[in-house]
C-alpha cells in the first residue's frame, strides 16, 4: 500500500520548484528589508 | 477600510479555535505555541478594528505588542517544535521567548506617548500613524526587528523546508501544498511589516487578511485526509 506517495503533474513539476522559489526570494527580500531597518535605512520619507 | 481588520479578527480567531481544537486531540506542542501565535495575531487585528471606532493608548500598545512584536516570534516557535526533534531545545528557547515576551509586554505597556496622539485619525490605520504616536526605545524597536527576524525565517523558513521535502520525496501532496500555503500566507504580513519599517507603502491591513486566509486554507490542508489521492505512484 502506497497512497501517500503522488506522482506530479508536467506542470506540477515546474510549478512547484519555481513557487517554492518565489517563496523563498520573498523570505530573503523580507529578511533583507527588516535587516535595512535595523540600519536606520528607509526607502520612503 | 476598517472592514478588513474585522474579517481579519474573524478568520483569525476561528483559525484559533481550530488549532486549538487539534491541540485538545494531539496535544503536540507546536499546535500550542501556533494557539499562542494566532491569539496574538487575532488581538492585533481586533486592535485594529477598535482603533478604527476610537482612540485608546492601551489598545495602541496591545497592537504593536501582539501585532507587530508577539505574533511572528510565537508562530515561528510552533514550526519550531515540529522541525526540531531534541525536546530540550525547543523548550529552552520557547522559556527564553517567553522570558523575553514579558520583557517587551512591560517595555510596550509602559513606553510613553507622545503629543501626536491628540491628532490620532480613526479615518486611517493606525498602522501608518502609530510610530509618530508611541514613543518606542532603542531596546523596543531592537525586539520588534529580533522578533519579526525570528519568527519570519522560522515559520516560512521551516513551512518552505518541509514543502521541499515533501516535494522531494513525492509524499503527503496536501501537506506539501498545505505548507506552501502557510509560507505564502506567513510571508505576507511579514512583508506588509517590513515595507512599514522601511518607509514603503503601508498594505499592512491588506496583508493580514490574505496572510490569516491563506495559513487557514494550508492549515486544513496538512491536517486534512484527501479522499482521494492524486495520483498513486502505486496505479498501474
Amino acid at each position: 500500500m502506497n497512497s501517500k506517495r503522488f506522482r506530479p503533474s508536467a506542470w506540477l513539476k515546474w510549478l512547484v520548484p519555481l513557487l517554492l522559489a518565489m517563496l523563498l526570494l520573498g523570505l530573503l527580500t523580507t529578511l533583507i528589508i527588516i535587516g535595512m531597518s535595523l540600519l536606520g535605512i528607509k526607502f520612503g520619507h | 477600510m476598517h472592514y478588513i481588520p474585522i474579517l481579519s479578527t474573524l478568520v483569525t480567531f476561528a483559525f484559533a479555535v481550530a488549532v486549538f481544537r487539534r491541540y485538545l486531540l494531539r496535544h503536540g506542542p507546536h499546535l500550542l505555541m501556533w494557539t499562542i501565535g494566532l491569539l496574538f495575531y487575532g488581538i492585533g487585528t481586533l486592535s485594529e478594528v477598535i482603533l478604527g471606532l476610537t482612540f485608546s493608548s492601551l489598545v495602541l500598545k496591545l497592537w504593536y505588542l501582539c501585532g507587530a512584536i508577539l505574533t511572528a516570534a510565537w508562530l515561528g516557535q510552533g514550526t519550531l517544535h515540529l522541525l526540531v526533534r531534541r525536546r530540550g531545545v525547543a523548550w529552552t528557547l520557547t522559556g527564553i521567548l517567553a522570558g523575553i515576551s514579558v520583557l517587551a509586554g512591560v517595555l510596550v505597556l509602559t513606553a510613553p506617548l507622545t503629543s501626536a496622539a491628540t491628532a490620532y485619525q480613526v479615518s486611517q490605520p493606525i498602522s501608518s500613524q502609530y510610530q509618530n504616536i508611541l514613543s518606542r526605545s532603542g531596546l523596543i524597536i531592537a525586539l520588534t526587528i529580533v522578533f519579526n527576524i525570528y519568527g519570519t525565517l522560522v515559520l516560512v523558513g521551516g513551512a518552505i523546508y518541509s514543502a521541499y521535502i515533501f516535494w522531494r520525496k513525492r509524499v503527503l501532496f496536501n501537506r506539501m501544498i498545505g505548507n506552501i500555503l502557510i509560507a505564502a500566507g506567513a510571508l505576507a504580513p511579514a512583508m506588509g511589516g517590513s515595507f512599514i519599517k522601511s518607509g514603503l507603502p503601508d498594505f499592512l491591513y491588506l496583508t493580514e487578511l490574505v496572510g490569516a486566509v491563506l495559513m487557514y486554507i494550508g492549515f486544513l490542508q496538512t491536517t486534512t485526509v484527501p479522499a482521494v489521492e492524486p495520483v498513486p505512484v502505486s496505479s498501474r
